[in-house]
């Protein structure tokens, strides 16, 4: 049998490009009261994409193929006080 | 009782994690609490009752109404003196435990002052509302080699990660693409519930008592993020600085 402990993850197809989960996420997330304010204030959302512990430029995005097993985190700005 | 350190924090000393060597580590430790308003507060609040040292409080507003729902070390009486937040914050600290050094600093943290306020701290928290002064936190630290731990907050979500120049992602290499010129009245704009910056706080406070008592082994491993209106909570595992980030270069030069 298989226990999930933690996060179940997402299925993406073989050979997806983190660019794909960036534009699924941005998708998911396009409601956000905060994050709509951000892109309308400051024109982005400011999400930070992490690959395995590692920031990734969004001009990598497309170059980054994702593979089985893969820690993606998300990050988000909070720059209040 | 008073004459006696001991009996103030008996009850921490006996957590396993602490015991009277990490109390006495605290003790002769010091912090700078950059900023004084909700996560400044808090801060404030549970590092002096713990027995930090020396903390040096640093803000240049003044107690205004709207602050009270979430700035817990002011009162409704301050906003009517008018009284700055750290010249408030630093009477209220005194009066929580006289045994803590207490430096209460009214002043806008900037490139021309900030070596000094850092210099002689063991440890800075940055419990800032804006951007460029985070910016000027991170690029000190990584001059002067010097821990900090960055934390922030927003509607119900909040950021706390220790940086540690040379081991840790700096700043810069979290958010290499947010700008000076990004900067938006970030609270006033999204809101903030009163309970994220005491959540936030209290784990940056929980982090530094980790760092100051040298409980090395058990600060997190990551980034923490949490959002209190949907139930998440993680820590972002990174790995060590952005091998491009100006951080890289200004921690290997001689
Ligand atoms: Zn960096």
């Amino acid at each position: 049998m298989r226990v999930l402990i933690g996060s179940p993850g997402c299925e993406f197809l073989a050979g997806a490009r983190l660019s794909d989960l960036v534009a699924a996420y941005e998708e998911k997330l396009a409601d956000d009261p905060m994050i709509k304010t951000l892109k309308e204030k400051t024109g982005k959302s400011h999400l930070v994409f992490i690959v395995n512990g590692v920031v990734i430029k969004p001009e990598m995005f497309d170059q980054i193929r994702l593979q089985t097993g893969d820690d993606v985190r998300i990050q988000h700005p909070y720059f209040g006080g | 009782m008073m004459n006696d350190p001991n009996d103030r924090y008996k009850k921490q000393i006996i957590f396993h994690g602490l015991g009277a060597e990490g109390q006495a580590r605290l003790r002769a430790s010091s912090v700078l609490i950059a900023g004084v308003g909700a996560l400044g507060s808090m801060l404030g609040h549970l590092l002096v009752r713990a027995g930090v040292g020396r903390v040096r409080l640093v803000d240049r507003d003044r107690v205004e109404l709207g602050n009270l729902h979430r700035q817990i070390l002011f009162d409704e009486e301050d906003v009517a003196q008018n009284v700055f937040k750290a010249q408030a914050a630093g009477r209220k600290l005194r009066m929580t435990n006289s045994q803590v050094q207490i430096q209460a600093e009214v002043l806008e943290i900037s490139q021309s002052n900030i070596d000094q306020l850092m210099a002689d701290v063991d440890l800075t928290l940055d419990a800032l509302d804006n951007i460029p002064t985070r910016l000027v936190i991170n690029d000190a630290a990584l001059r002067l080699r010097k821990p900090w731990i960055h934390c922030g907050v927003l509607g119900s979500r909040g950021n706390v990660a220790l940086m540690i120049p040379g081991r840790t992602p700096c700043l810069r290499c979290l958010f290499p693409n947010v700008q000076p010129s990004d900067n938006i009245p970030w609270i006033d704009t999204i809101g903030i519930l009163g309970t994220i910056p005491a959540f936030a706080a209290t784990l940056a406070a929980n982090e530094a008592l980790k760092f100051l008592s040298g409980n090395h082994a058990a600060l997190a491993p990551g980034m923490i993020q949490f959002d209190l209106w949907s139930n998440e909570f993680e820590i972002i595992p990174l790995q060590g600085p952005a091998q491009d980030c100006v951080c890289v270069r200004m921690t290997s030069a001689v």
